[in-house]
């Protein structure tokens, strides 16, 4: 079998669409919080949640005792509850005689259950029967016939084929093929966790896979199903095709099909997704993979398996399965309700007995009888809440004496408001947040002082800073900003020792410059004990060596397991002076020229070619002459042709002198081009001085910071400190890419600190007094402590007022811990002392599932002057962006927060969000049973799908949300027009805007309006709430 | 002895084709306590017969009781419903009872085999009933999650099947042990099949347990059993416990 080009490129372009609501899976050594419903953003937020439950399964909302909960504790206002209902109702036709707002307030706030149900089998006449105690008429009088035929047209709307067998057939096959496809996808896309890799990984996932696949051990006792399969075709595409028309699949359901699969394990899928559109990641140059191969693997198998359980009398395609629906439909009935586990408990055995025997007037006269049981449940169920509510509405000889087509109206309404439920509930939870946010801001705008504070503070956005900033803020004469983390510079970065690129920003950025870490002490030996590290870790990662070695060096895992455990924070303060110490380094941060670059070129070649020399024809380093590594290079670079000195080493031997210039050009890489290319790299390290000027004067002008500089501008990134965490990237700084924020910190102080970058910022208004210090830090979230970096350039004039600034920093630090520890203990009060040892401890302990909430229980992004929120505590649960729109001369200042910041802030919001609301399918479930997977991912057990959003431990308390889950509440500091305009020019805003994702209230500061932007339209704060009422119900 | 005698003996304590009595008896009762009572009461007129009867049995019924043995263990796997699967469990445990009696001879090591099987499937039979009364039904996979909904139940469930599986230190265990022992040297093809059986029982228990108690719970909320029953109920499994302890004592 073989396609044509057309088809191919048709296979790979449906594939393609099919895979976009997949959200990309990043690796998790930089874990970049994302939306897991950011590809059906297109879509309004209600529809992609029920797009969402179809394909992923996830629940969109929390459920409704949930929220009973919150609204008992106040954090929904039933005013506002009532005002949704209200519009609710608005929309719907009246009902006669019955006070429907009465009755859907009471199903809100009383029933925990929904009233309405699934079940075909009752009708509005069953329950008006219900109603009056009446029996119900025959199951006899139900069409099975119409139930088969909406099955068989329902076929492949929600399941691919095997789930629709599975369901009936019991078969299992969805499940053993996510375990087969996992354990492929590990053996391919592993990154060095395996000892024996697997081979051939070079052709691509498709073809290494096959290759495995048709000698694997396991696939061969039900090998023929996969040998005939692969024998019918080579590539792919072909292999896609081959299966689908093989199940009988309609052409036109095969895009509906491919999501539904690629939906299945849409962590892999997302990983594999985003691999293969990352040109820059390193293991998907060397090992190729994309979704057509990862859906090919997973259809070959797919067909094995149908196939092999074809054999005992289950159907193979979509045909046989049709058939078998149409003719049998009360077994086909019976057997949906068993094997997808809607059987009433009481039957289970009865009905899988008379399936067992397959005896068709049994199967009859058990399904007539069951039917007949659950539809009078059902019906009775249901009237048993019906009255409750009626009861509320002293409308119960009513609602038992309504007609049957009263009574159908009634429960469509129903049917759409329990639909619509959870919109209300969440317009509820964040009118009540936006009130209760209003109610602490500070509306005033207070004139400016010109007193320099002692220090002034640029903190992250991230939530976790708001606390550290309202407590400096608090014990001295400090004053604070908010800025996104990676204070305006992207920027990649080499870090000491390590070879490879680390982009440090926000993942939608990609950066174009880099910086370096350079060592400025002496050059050191490895300390004794990195090496005895590196030793025991060889041997442990080898596969043979563990047997043998456990006996003799298993005690030293013994100690170090004994001490992490028992005495977390002593033992690691003690092992880490073992460790060698990290040396002082220099950043390279400046554009080298020309002439350096080439210079570097040059003395890289050099010591190459030295190097070479030495190694092949092993002469000692003092023989190598400077001339011969001259004339070498000139010969190798093409410039000479020869190399008489070589030569002449050699003895004259011409051609083992060309060779070796041979093998300088093609081994050692000594050539035209790839020197061309060294000089391109290097042209990108560091930034020129103009935009070093840009990025420094962007930064201070969008935070509002143009003047009154005080002595220190600390700037201030942040990080976190655990152990035996995997997700410990998703507690560092978002704004970074994931990363910690201190080289960012260092880059951003170096850069303010030049007297040049000084100079130019003058000439542009920005003025910084020549005793004004940037000093980079980083705040440790764990444990709240603030570290101060490059203290060694200090001007002279600045030591003495340190010990000031450190004091004022450890007193806000242990004020912030004392804060933040209760709510990890479950306490509401933890002595001072007492919190700063479980912070360290939480730092330390490697059984620590929890070492702090991180960003869990975001909910606003206020973008506007500190002066709005620094009188209220906001609790870490505001991402705090300083903006000053009089500074904001052409208006693009707002447009770059809202375009950067506040888009990833969304991200950050929703993953907490969906994490929160379904943990199951869009979090990654309890840490606790969680195992790293290929170095990139985790998985739950030791084979599932890629676990992606957030741990439970990290969203949820005891089950219950500890993150309380509302879209971002953007608050916007700055005069409507403005907002109006810079949303209007910001494409990705306006559109998750207008189809919900985010909410946004504008503070309006010259007409002391609040505006909130409510499905399309702007409507007055005042309007939407009624102070009043809210204050009774506070009193209440 | 004659052979309308073997024939009742087989019917009491169990062996196939005459097992199915018991199976079909155990199955169509409802209350608990009649099966507790049941479950305890079969066996032993079984036992009395072959006490009274005096006769040396033949040495292929070894070979048919351990082919009842398996047959069960089988079954045992393949079923859902945790009534039946106790039933099945005590047909096959009760089968091995021949083969001790037949190699052994003695009836007092069969009354404490018997037992020591019984008692916990005893106890089983109403932990199961207060499943039944809360659920309508025990069949794992339907009814699940019942760790999550009520963690006293589970909790007994749990050590009631360790028991009936025969784990260590429970009376059944030993049971085991002894049979094994006794035959290892003389019937060593047998004594692997006693150990076949023994871990399918496990397998099987295993994997109910899972169903049962592990995955998501019914949105339907029941009451967990009361603190009383809860200490009456694991009581007993601890008086198992014990004997267990005692008949490592006296059995080996």
């Amino acid at each position: 079998m073989s396609l044509s080009i057309g088809m191919r490129a048709q296979i790979r372009a449906m594939v393609f669409v099919a895979g976009e609501p997949i959200p990309f899976f990043w690796p998790m050594r930089s874990f970049i919080h994302h939306n897991p419903l950011h590809g059906l953003e297109h879509k309004s937020f209600e529809e992609a949640i029920a797009e969402g439950k179809r394909l992923f399964h996830g629940a969109g909302f929390l459920p409704r005792t949930q929220y009973q909960q919150y609204f008992r504790e106040g954090k929904i206002k039933g005013a506002y509850l009532e005002n949704g209902v209200k519009q609710f109702l608005d929309q719907q036709a009246p009902i006669d005689d019955l006070d429907l707002h009465a009755c859907l307030m009471m199903l809100l706030t009383d029933i925990e259950s929904p009233i309405t149900s699934n079940e075909s089998l009752v009708s509005v006449p069953d329950i008006s029967a219900a109603l009056r105690d009446e029996n119900l008429s025959s199951a006899e009088d139900i069409d099975l016939d119409v139930i088969a035929e909406r099955m068989c047209q329902s076929l492949y709307e929600n399941c691919p084929l095997y789930d629709t067998l599975d369901k009936l057939f019991g078969t299992g096959i969805a499940e053993e093929l996510d375990e087969l496809v996992v354990k492929s996808c590990l053996d391919f896309f592993d990154e060095g966790q395996s000892v024996w890799q697997m081979p051939g990984r070079e052709k691509g996932f498709f073809l290494a896979w096959r290759e495995v696949a048709l000698r694997n051990a396991r696939l061969l006792l039900r090998g023929r199903q996969i040998h005939k399969t692969l024998q019918m075709a080579d590539d792919p595409e072909d292999i896609i095709v081959y299966v689908m028309e093989s199940l009988g699949i309609p052409k036109d359901n095969w895009m509906k099909c491919f999501r539904l699969e690629l939906a299945k394990l849409h962590g892999w899928a997302g990983f594999i997704r985003w691999r293969s559109s990352n040109r820059q990641y390193h293991k998907a140059k060397k090992f190729p993979g994309d979704l057509v191969d990862f859906l090919a693997v997973r259809l070959t198998l797919a067909l094995a398996l149908v196939r092999e359980r074809g054999e005992n009398d289950v159907p193979q395609n979509a045909e046989q399965l049709q058939q078998f629906i149409r003719n049998k439909p009360m077994e086909t009935y019976l057997r949906r309700e068993l094997y997808d586990k809607r059987v009433l408990a009481k039957w289970a055995q009865e009905i899988a007995m008379a399936l067992h025997y397959g005896q068709q007037k049994k199967i009859e006269k058990v399904g007539l009888a069951y039917m007949q049981d659950k539809r009078t449940r059902v019906a009775n169920m249901q009237a048993d809440l019906l009255r409750r509510l009626a009861k509320c509405a002293n409308a119960v000889p009513r609602l038992e004496s309504m007609p049957d087509v009263a009574l159908r109206q009634v429960l469509e309404l129903i049917r759409r408001f329990e639909k619509h439920e959870g919109m209300l509930w969440l317009e509820a939870m964040e009118a009540t947040a936006m009130y209760e946010f209003v109610k602490g801001a500070q509306m005033e705008m207070l004139p400016a002082t010109d007193k320099r504070p002692f220090a002034q503070a640029l903190f992250c956005i991230d939530t976790r800073s708001e606390r550290l900033r309202r407590h400096l803020e608090s014990v001295g004469d400090y004053q604070t900003f908010g800025i996104a983390g990676f204070f305006g510079v992207p920027v990649s970065f080499i870090e000491m020792g390590k070879g490879t690129e680390t982009h440090l920003c926000p993942v939608i950025l990609t950066p174009k410059n880099l910086v370096m870490e350079m060592s400025v002490t002496d050059v050191q030996d490895t300390v004794v004990l990195s090496a005895l590290e590196k030793a025991l870790h060889d041997l442990k990662e080898s596969v043979l060596t563990p047997f043998v070695t456990v006996e003799a060096i298993g005690l030293i895992f013994g100690f170090d397991m004994v001490g992490k455990t028992l005495a977390p924070r002593s033992y690691n303060r003690w092992r880490s002076k073992l460790n060698q110490t990290k040396p002082h380094t220099h950043l390279l941060i400046d554009k080298l020229s020309r002439e350096q670059a080439d210079s570097i070129v040059r003395a890289v070649q050099r010591a190459v070619i030295s190097n070479a020399v030495e190694f092949e024809f092993e002469v000692p380093p003092e023989e190598i002459k400077d001339d011969l590594v001259r004339e070498l290079r000139e010969a190798a670079l093409g410039n000479i042709a020869s190399s008489p000195l070589l030569e002449q080493q050699l003895n004259n031997n011409t051609e083992q002198a060309q060779a070796f210039i041979q093998r300088l050009r093609n081994a050692y890489l000594v050539n035209k081009s790839d020197a061309r290319m060294q000089m391109e790299r290097l042209g990108r390290i560091g930034f020129s001085l103009d935009e070093q000027v840009g990025f420094v004067s962007q930064a201070l002008r969008s935070i509002g910071l143009t003047d009154n500089f005080s002595r220190f501008v600390l700037v201030v990134g942040h990080g976190s400190q655990s152990e035996n965490n995997p997700y410990e990237s998703a507690l560092d700084c978002g704004a970074c890419g994931g990363n910690k924020g201190l080289f960012n910190a260092r880059i951003f102080a170096n850069m303010a600190n030049k007297p040049a970058v000084r100079q130019r910022l003058k000439s542009q208004g920005i003025a910084i007094p020549d005793d004004a210090w940037f000093i980079p830090a980083l705040h440790n979230t764990t444990t709240d402590e603030v570290a101060m970096h490059d203290l060694d350039l200090l001007p002279s004039s600045h030591p003495i007022y340190l010990d000031r600034l450190q004091n004022g920093l450890i007193s806000a630090c242990r004020l912030c811990t004392q804060e933040r520890v209760p709510s990890l203990e479950f306490v509401s009060h933890t002595p001072i002392e007492h919190a700063s040892k479980r912070a360290q401890r939480n730092a330390m302990d490697w059984s620590q599932v929890r070492p702090e909430w991180g960003l869990s229980r975001n909910v606003y992004f206020v973008i506007g002057r500190r002066q709005l929120t620094e009188t209220t505590s906001l609790d870490g649960r505001a991402f705090l962006h300083s903006y000053d729109y009089r500074v904001d001369h052409k208006q693009r200042l707002l447009e770059n927060i809202i375009t950067g910041p506040l888009v990833v802030g969304q991200w950050i919001n929703m993953e907490h969000y969906f994490s929160t609301v379904d943990n199951e399918n869009y979090g990654s479930g309890s840490k606790v049973y969680h195992n790293v997977a290929g170095r990139f991912g985790v998985m739950t057990g030791n084979l599932s799908d890629l676990r992606t959003g957030l741990p439970a431990q990290t969203v949820l308390a005891d089950g219950k949300p500890y993150h309380e889950p509302m879209r971002l509440i953007t608050v916007i500091d700055a005069p409507m027009k403005r907002v109006q305009a810079a949303i209007d020019r910001v494409a990705i805003v306006r559109k998750l805007l207008i189809n919900g994702w985010i909410r946004l209230m504008v503070i309006d500061p010259e007409t002391k309006q609040i505006h909130v932007h409510n499905k399309g339209q702007w409507d007055a704060f005042t309007d939407m709430h009624n102070a009043e009422k809210i204050i009774d119900e506070e009193a209440v | 002895m004659q052979s309308y005698i073997w024939l009742l003996a087989a019917l009491f304590l169990p062996l196939f084709p005459l097992s199915m009595v018991f199976n079909s008896v155990y199955q169509r009762l409802s209350m608990p306590l009649i099966r507790f009572v049941l479950i305890i009461a079969w066996p032993f007129p079984g036992i009395w017969i072959l006490h009274e009867g005096n006769t040396q049995a033949p040495d292929w019924l070894i070979y048919w009781a351990l082919a009842t043995a398996l047959l069960y263990a089988f079954r045992a796997i393949s079923v859902k419903e945790v009534t039946m699967w106790s039933g099945y469990l005590a047909t096959s445990a009760w089968a091995m009872g021949w083969i001790l009696f037949i190699v052994d001879d003695g009836v007092n090591e069969l009354s404490f085999h018997v037992l020591s099987f019984a008692l916990p499937l005893a106890v089983m039979s109403l932990l199961l009933g207060e499943l039944i009364h809360r659920y309508e039904s025990a069949y794992a996979g339907i009814v699940s999650g019942v760790a999550v909904a009520q963690p006293r139940l589970s909790g007994l469930i749990i050590m009631a099947m360790m028991a009936a599986i025969a784990s260590p230190l429970f009376p059944s265990f030993f049971s085991m042990l002894q049979i094994i022992t006794t035959l290892v040297i003389t019937y060593p093809l047998v004594t692997t099949g006693l150990l076949l059986v023994w871990l399918i029982w496990s397998w099987s228990g295993i994997r109910l347990l899972q169903e049962l108690l592990v995955g998501p719970a019914l949105p339907v909320k029941y009451r967990d059993i009361s603190r009383a029953r809860a200490v009456s109920y694991g009581s007993l499994i601890v008086l198992l416990l014990l004997s267990g302890l005692y008949l490592s004592g006296v059995l080996l």
